[in-house]
């Protein structure tokens, strides 16, 4: 009867060591995932807060004649700001329509 | 029909009245993109003018519209449509390059290439040749 006690207290604490053991390797496993995915994020983030080169460069072309427009680029977001006269943006509208770019910011103030 | 479709209904509308050619009217992500071809440029005109009753300072990003004249006969007058100052007619396609000459607004210009959507090459009438943006060109 101790025999069958002492064997069945060994197995329990085995069990609990082997428990254990599987914990810390699950531990181990997990910060160098989350070190991936961290890793991958930041190269995300870099990736999509910048516009693209060409466009900037085909739109700062596109409002080159209008000195008080400027073209900048917010975390990924192409936006335009300056004033300008009601025909003068139509023109710029114009140009930068024809570039097909997509979604950016016309923060142009028309006097 | 969608919000976009519906706001700038009368936009469309014109487009198809004045017979823009290759009209492609989509909504994508939130633009309202509308492409096609106009004969010249009176036609482009009106359709952006009508984009004009919607938004009277053309600062809308809801909606693209990229109408580009057709294809034109080599040697088509063209009239240079400055709001006043001179055209700067340039050795390459690109506003890097050189100025080679300068035509006056209203001057008559002579297409050579229509080389892309933004860049021509043109003659004028005392020959001298090289690249305007087309922007400032206005076709009868």
């Amino acid at each position: 009867m101790k025999k069958v006690i002492l064997t069945s207290t060994l197995a329990f604490v085995f069990s609990l060591g082997a428990i254990s053991c599987k914990k810390e390797k699950t531990e181990e496993i997990n910060p160098s995932v989350e070190a991936e995915v961290a890793t991958n994020e930041t190269e995300d983030v870099v990736e999509v807060n910048k516009v693209d080169e060409e466009i900037m460069q085909k739109v700062e072309d596109a409002v080159k004649d209008f000195p008080t427009v400027k073209v900048e680029d917010v975390d990924g977001v192409l936006i335009l700001t300056g004033e300008v006269s009601a025909t003068q943006s139509r023109r710029i509208k114009e140009s930068v329509d024809a570039l097909n770019i997509g979604e950016y910011q016309n923060n142009l103030v028309v006097k | 029909m969608s919000t976009l479709k519906d706001k700038y209904a009368s936009v469309i509308s014109t487009a198809e009245s004045v017979g823009i050619r290759n009209l492609k009217v989509q909504e994508q992500d939130g633009i309202l993109y509308l492409s096609g071809e106009a004969l010249n440029t009176s036609q482009k005109d009106k359709v952006w003018d009508e984009l004009g009753k919607i938004d009277a300072t053309f600062t809308a990003t809801d909606i693209n519209i990229n109408i580009q004249i057709a294809e034109l006969i080599i040697g088509s007058p063209l009239i240079v449509n400055t709001e006043s100052s001179n055209l700067n007619i340039r050795q390459e396609p690109s506003t890097d390059s050189a100025v080679v000459a300068k035509a006056a607004k209203d001057e008559t210009v002579y297409l050579l290439e229509q080389t892309s959507h933004d860049w021509w090459k043109i003659r004028t009438l005392n020959g001298e040749e090289g690249y305007v943006y087309t922007r400032y060109l206005k076709i009868n």
